[in-house]
């Protein structure tokens, strides 16, 4: 009878604590295991996600989102760091950025201003930890979960990380949401096959970095243990109709049929883009905002965007969110058409061009951006990154891709550029500038979409500026276009967050259309002008860069994206 | 340890967890009692507000009546959920032959409030030709998202366990939503325009009565039912 009165005992007191969630914390976490003790790099792992994992990724493996968004792709860095014998330059390198002749196309920014040396080393130790990981915890769910969940998910996976609060989207709360990347039904969870997949993956430029690094095994374990948090669906039994392998049998042009008679476009927008007459007031059921997809971006597309993955998210829907699940209402033949139809959107995403070829238009104006002559030109693909130079640091940029062409006709010089967004912002709200203060509220406020374009002339060899533009002894010239603004601005930059206005901007004009979720803009001099032929010499080796705020995520200021310097060389005129 | 132990230990485990275990009993009811009545608006009720249309206006018009908040000329609140908050035993449940159908028509659910006995299948059916979906958010049923576009004339769902206060939402036109109260017992009702409400053929004793509304919240009343006799309450809801 005492073994009877005391089991029944702790059983009653555990039901207690775990049902009060005060007392959850420690019993849950004696249950799984998972240690109290201090971990020695949990500062060093928030410092890292913080400020590393945009182009390193999440285990400084070289794939961060914004790995390759600038002209020399940031590395893997465990090699580099488990090479050092002396961890010091590295240290240096981190707080002042590389020197000398390295600085020019080196993406590396100076992190100084917020980290000290000793964090810098703690660091170091933590990519060094990386390394070592792999070979032996790789069966270890509940440390593995330590170390690379819980900055952001929390050490019970709740959502509440000690990095949480910067994130948007926010980390999961890994125990009680809808998980959204599924083969299952509408309304049920997902399989262990699907956790894997989501962890290995990524989730797009979102903070859920790609953990395929980690190795199969690792991410395994820890979809295992995510099967200790929330209901995992066994693998086996009923599937839905997307898995079907058929698909054979569909009309190429069905599926956009289908996506018109479906109404996609009522969120996703005509044109994919993400820019549908709903895609503003949309919001998942934590009561956030929630962004439909922008189709012709494959990378950001959290659901992954092969044909199998498309597959699955049209029929299955996505828990939690408006996406509803089309299962039911498209034969398999009809959701493969569409699957096929949506994959046919998604764009290229650009490398970083060696150089921008500068077109001869003819005769002619070119101010207008939907004159016949741009729409028949061939566009290059420039990738924009974080602006990750200058405090406040911006880690999750809104626009990373932008297509431009640069013309010379009889009368003009012209830039064309091209970039998708889903919201048209062209005013600018009084109550902004306190908001402004505070990155992580999304969608609170409305600042004007901006664009502006840097240029500099270059020596014939190509050496190029810093990507932090001018410097104390180097401005740039910057054009500066904001939406419903009179006129564009003519700016000397001397350095990213210091820029002064110039005379003479007469002759610089901007002209914006908004269509279908995509700005068009041309900025263009009259070419027989004094004052463009000093800015733009003819024959000049010359290089530009760009910088893009997009208003409806409240970028102002320092926060935006920013590309690399392209080169481009004027002819004579 | 001794199987009794565990089967011991079983049970408190499953009683420490609180599993919910009730079943009703339904069958023929002699000399029932009745319980009826009024909600009313406790003060002066806020006109009702409208809703501007932003998308499909030839299908959904330019504007909407919100029925978050429906209050009558003499106060009477309608659409309040009335039902016995805990019964065992009493009248049959009514199962109607067809099933219960909910509508989406003029970009509006028709009814705003849907009442049906646990285990029945819902036609869902789009009579507007556009793209409905309907998204809901429950706790003791699976919730779901389902899309319904103009070609998908009726959808079925079928919702197994009783649930107070399922929300049903559509994402394409946000003004949209609705709540189905999955019945454990027939003794549910739904106030009319006036605020009237009947609850007929329940067995005598003592019962809590519980008034639910989707903004102005839950209020109980305690009342006797005696047999033949008739219970009648008004019941004053406010704004909080």
């Amino acid at each position: 009878m005492p073994h009877l009165f005391a089991a029944s005992t702790v059983v009653l007191l555990l039901g207690f604590m775990v049902t009060s969630n005060g007392c959850a914390t420690s019993a849950l976490s004696a249950l799984v295991g998972v240690s109290e003790s201090k971990d020695p790099l949990a500062d060093a792992r928030v410092l890292f996600q913080r400020h590393c994992r945009s182009c390193h990724g999440p285990v400084a493996a070289g794939d961060g989102p914004y790995a390759r968004a600038f002209r020399t792709p940031a590395p893997d860095l465990r090699p580099i760091v488990a090479a050092a014998d002396d961890r010091d330059p590295i240290v240096q390198r981190i707080l002042a950025g590389p020197s000398g002749a390295r600085r020019t196309e080196n993406a590396m920014p100076a992190f100084g201003d917020v980290l000290s040396g000793r964090e810098g080393h703690a660091i170091l130790a933590l990519i060094g930890s990386f390394a070592d990981e792999s070979e032996s915890d790789a069966s270890n769910g509940p440390r593995l979960f330590r170390n690379h969940c819980a900055t952001c998910h929390g050490v019970l996976g709740m959502g509440d990380g000690p990095l949480a609060g910067e994130l948007v989207p926010r980390p999961r709360d890994l125990t009680k949401s809808w998980y959204r990347f599924r083969s299952t039904a509408s309304g049920v969870g997902p399989r262990h096959a699907d956790l894997v997949a989501t962890i290995e993956r990524g989730l797009g430029t979102t903070g859920m970095g790609a953990y395929r690094a980690l190795g199969r095994d690792a991410v395994n374990a820890v979809a295992s243990y995510l099967a200790t948090l929330t209901t995992v669906v066994p693998d086996a039994g009923r599937g839905t109709r997307a898995d079907a392998a058929s698909g054979r049998n569909e009309e190429p042009s069905r599926g956009r049929q289908l996506y018109e008679d479906a109404r996609c476009w009522q969120c996703h927008g005509t044109e994919g883009r993400g820019d549908g007459p709903s895609a503003g007031m949309l919001r998942d059921d934590a009561g956030r905002a929630s962004l439909p997809a922008n189709l012709t971006k494959p990378w950001r597309l959290k659901g992954g965007a092969d044909i199998d993955s498309l597959v699955r998210t049209i029929a299955n829907g996505m828990n939690g969110t408006p996406m509803p699940s089309y299962g039911e209402v498209f034969s398999v033949n009809e959701l493969w058409a569409v699957a096929r139809y949506v994959r046919g959107l998604a764009e290229v995403r650009a490398e970083v061009p060696v150089r921008l070829p500068v077109f001869a238009s003819g005769v002619g104006s070119l101010r207008d951006p939907m004159a016949p002559f741009w729409r028949e030109a061939q566009p290059t693909g420039v990738p924009l990154g974080p602006q990750v130079f200058v405090e406040p640091r911006w880690h999750r940029p809104a626009i990373d891709a932008v297509q431009m062409v640069i013309a010379l006709s009889d009368k003009e010089i012209a830039f064309h550029l091209a970039w998708d967004d889903r919201f048209e912002n062209r005013t600018m709200e009084d109550d902004v500038v306190s908001a402004v203060d505070d990155p992580r509220q999304p969608g609170k406020w409305r600042v004007r979409d901006q664009l502006a374009i840097q240029l500099i002339r270059v020596s014939e060899d190509g050496v190029l500026p810093p990507l932090s533009g001018g410097g104390p002894t180097t401005p740039v010239t910057r054009w500066v276009w904001s939406a419903g603004a009179e006129a564009p601005r003519l700016v000397e930059s001397w350095g990213l967050s210091d820029e002064r206005s110039r005379r003479g901007t007469d002759g610089l004009t901007a002209t914006a259309v908004f269509d279908e979720g995509r700005w068009r803009l041309v900025l263009a001099r009259t070419r027989d002008d004094a004052e463009t032929r000093r800015l733009l010499p003819p024959g000049a080796h010359m290089a530009l860069s760009l910088l893009i705020w997009e208003g409806s995520q409240g970028e102002q200021g320092s926060r935006h994206s920013l590309s690399s310097w392209i080169p481009f060389t004027l002819p004579e005129y | 340890m001794r199987t009794s132990t565990l089967m011991f230990t079983a049970l408190a485990a499953v009683l420490a967890f609180g599993v919910p275990v009730h079943a009703y009993d339904g069958g023929a009811v002699a000399d029932g009692g009745t319980i009826s009545g009024t909600v009313v608006f406790d003060g002066t009720a806020p006109a009702a507000e409208k809703i501007a249309v932003t998308k499909d206006k030839k299908v959904c018009g330019e504007e909407k009546v919100s029925p978050k908040l429906l209050v009558g000329a003499d106060g009477g609140i309608e659409n309040v959920v009335v039902r016995i908050t805990t019964i065992s035993k009493g009248k049959a449940m009514d199962v109607p032959a067809t099933n219960p159908v909910f509508d989406q028509k003029g970009c509006e659910y028709t009814p705003h409030i849907l009442l049906f006995p646990a285990g029945s299948t819902i036609d869902i059916l789009n009579s507007d030709g556009i793209l409905h979906n309907v998204h809901t958010t429950s706790t003791a049923n699976p919730a779901f998202n389902q899309a319904q576009p103009k070609f998908k004339k009726k959808l079925q769902k079928t919702i197994e366990k009783p649930e107070m206060g399922i929300k049903v939402v559509c994402d394409a036109h946000g003004w949209m939503n609705a709540w189905w109260i999955s019945q454990d017992h027939p003794y549910y009702a739904l106030t009319d325009a006036k605020g009237a409400f009947s609850l007929t053929d329940v067995p005598a004793g003592d019962y809590e009565v519980e008034f639910w509304h989707e903004t102005l919240g839950k209020h109980t009343e305690k009342v006797s039912v005696t047999s033949n006799g008739t219970v009648t309450l008004t019941v004053k809801m406010a704004m909080n």
